[in-house]
């Protein structure tokens, strides 16, 4: 009863101190042939701002029902011949947490922000290899914005910014420091950032964790009318050099169809076909892709529009298989949504995109 | 002879008197429209079928390169802000920490679901920097028709109904490049500070959507504060 009145008094108290806003979604998900399940989930974030002073907190709970796991699917690998017994499927566990929580500073052009901050490094859209300290899976509609614990710091002169992030936990590989110099010039901006981090990799007999230092210079502009971008990293550590280069772009047609493409390449990338070794460590670093070439894309028609369809997709161009997804989405008003999706892959049984099961789910969001 | 005489002496005059009118309404008519060194509070209302949303905003104006806008409260809770450097604007999103460039073809889009567009928010370039610009006059207003002359004009074609005495706009019309009638914007209320009319309530309806329009309302209007030139930066925006 003291715990009820305790929140009784708290949450107005909260609301008047706070902004505060959120969302609730429903989700259904249905992977065919295997199991369904469905999950609430509701994000809520409070702030407050000043010029000088800013607190911010992002929370969420998400709640399972029913067959809640995510079942792998594998390549066609005997595991028996490798004395090797892969995990079946993934549980989807109910998880209640505070994804982002930080205070922000400014004062006479310098900014620090200290606590669980969001934060994207990468300039590219989907898939950003500087992206070092927050790696989303590209396409991840379902994923939670979480922070990272870390001080980020800034200070900008006019038009060049000069930014340092550090991260440092107890765990070894996740200590990271990176610093950045970014330039706005009238239709875009160039950065040029270099970091330090420790890398895992694993493989069926070790894990280790490896020093790497990276360099990365990226610019995006809008000169020429369409959206471009460009990124070029390298990772050094104390055998190999790794460079990957991202190249895109992205247009509005007719104020009503978007299209994004985005080229990406691993200079180190595996060959196709992939060896079940390839398959099997990527399964174990929980790598998004494994090989050289990849093409990245999502179409949009009917672009702000109440009801709206895109097709994301990824394709690896050595193996030709593909990642797509569908997604039709109508906003009856605008703190609903509803949205209906699925997604398949195209290749055959031994290339990246394999064929999985197809998925497919349906959510309804209210914003409030 | 005398006749064909005052008949060139008439045009002469008359062509003489709107060159002259032509200068004296446009400098009049952007000064009271085109205001830098200001900050403003607004509030937009934005309706459609969907009902209607509010969304306060604080805007920071140094000069048409350095724009400001902060989102400091909306119906739905969502907070951003948005920086115009020079041609380029930046939008922060808190949730995921980090600022995108709204490319030039994204520009044209409802700032916020409303009418407005991105480039309506922070446009503050002369009209004659942009527009080519002619002059017609009748009872009650001079109408202004103004064809874009740079590629990144907001519009390809607009017409201004200037009121005669206090040099504001009651309406503008926007016209598509094959002459298709798409926004109807109207001055409903205006405030004289230092000797300029600014305008303090504007309605912009979109043609193309039925019941679809919004009503912008600026209070608080302060040419006076210096704003730091600190405020127009990255880190700003991002803090």
């Amino acid at each position: 009863m003291k715990k009820l009145l305790f929140f009784a008094f708290l949450i107005p108290l909260v609301s008047l101190a706070f902004d505060a806003s959120g969302e609730y979604s429903f989700d259904y998900f249905y992977f065919f042939k295997i199991n369904y399940f469905s999950a609430h989930t509701i994000i809520g974030t409070i702030s407050n701002e000043s010029d000088f002073v800013k607190f911010y907190c992002r929370f969420h709970g998400r709640f399972y029902n029913g067959d809640s796991k995510y079942v792998i699917t594998y390549p066609g690998i005997d595991f028996s011949l490798l004395d090797f017994v892969p995990p079946a499927y993934i549980q989807m566990k109910n998880d209640v947490d505070i994804s982002q929580i930080y205070l922000s500073f400014y004062i006479a052009s310098f900014n620090i922000k200290i606590g669980r901050t969001p934060l994207k490094w990468g300039i590219s859209e989907i898939y950003s290899p500087s992206d070092i300290f927050t790696r989303e899976i590209p396409f991840n509609v379902y994923s939670i914005n979480t922070g990272i614990e870390a001080v980020i710091a800034s200070y900008s002169m006019d038009n060049l910014t000069f930014s340092a992030v550090y991260q440092d936990e107890s765990e070894y590989e996740n200590t990271k420091q990176g610093v950045s110099a970014e330039y706005i010039f009238p239709c875009g901006a160039a950065k040029v950032s270099v970091a330090h981090l420790f890398i895992e990799q694993v493989n069926l007999l070790a894990a280790d964790t490896i020093e790497n230092f990276m360099g990365s210079i990226s610019f995006i502009s809008d000169y020429l009318k369409p959206g471009l971008w460009f990124e070029t990293v390298l990772f050094s550590d104390e055998k190999n050099k790794r460079l990957y280069i991202t190249a895109g772009g992205d247009y509005t047609f007719f104020n009503r169809i978007y299209m994004l493409t985005e080229g990406f390449v691993n200079f180190s990338g595996t060959d196709a076909p992939y060896s079940d070794l390839s398959h099997i460590n990527r399964l174990l670093n929980g790598n998004f892709i494994i090989g050289k070439y990849y093409l990245f894309s999502n179409i949009l028609l009917n672009r702000g529009e109440k009801i709206e369809v895109s097709i994301i997709s990824a394709t690896n161009l050595d193996d030709l298989s593909s990642i797509a997804g569908f997604i039709l989405n109508f906003v009856p008003k605008s703190y609903i949504d509803i949205s209906l999706g699925a997604v398949g892959t195209t290749g055959d049984l031994r290339d990246e995109f394999f064929k999985m099961p197809f998925i497919s789910y349906f959510e309804i969001k209210y914003i409030f | 002879m005398k006749r064909i005489m005052i008949v060139f002496a008439s045009m002469f005059l008359s062509f003489a008197t709107f060159s002259i009118t032509m200068d004296e309404v446009m400098e009049k008519v952007e000064k009271n429209m085109i205001h830098t060194k200001v900050t403003y509070i607004s509030t937009m209302k934005v309706t459609s079928d969907d009902g209607e949303r509010t969304i306060k905003m604080k805007m920071y104006v140094k000069d048409k390169a350095n724009v400001l806008v902060e989102v400091i409260e909306s119906s739905e809770g969502g907070k951003s802000r948005f920086l115009k450097k020079d041609d380029a604007m930046w939008l922060f999103i808190p949730a995921a920490g980090r600022s995108v460039l709204i490319k030039g073809h994204m520009l044209k889009e409802g700032f916020m679901g409303s009418t407005f567009s991105y480039e309506d928010i922070s446009e503050v370039r002369k009209l004659r920097d942009i527009y080519d610009i002619e002059l017609e006059e009748d009872s009650l207003y001079y109408v202004l028709t103004m064809t874009a002359k740079v590629d990144n004009a907001p519009y390809k074609l607009k017409k201004s109904y200037v009121m005669k005495d206090v040099f504001l706009p009651k309406r503008e019309e926007i016209y598509s490049s094959s002459n298709r009638l798409l926004k109807e914007i109207e001055i409903v209320d205006y405030i004289e500070i230092e000797g300029i009319n600014i305008p303090t309530k504007l309605f912009m309806r979109d043609l193309l959507q039925k019941n679809n329009f919004t009503e912008i309302t600026y209070k608080k209007i302060d040419l006076t504060t210096k704003i730091p030139d600190s405020y127009f930066t990255k880190t700003f925006l991002e803090r």
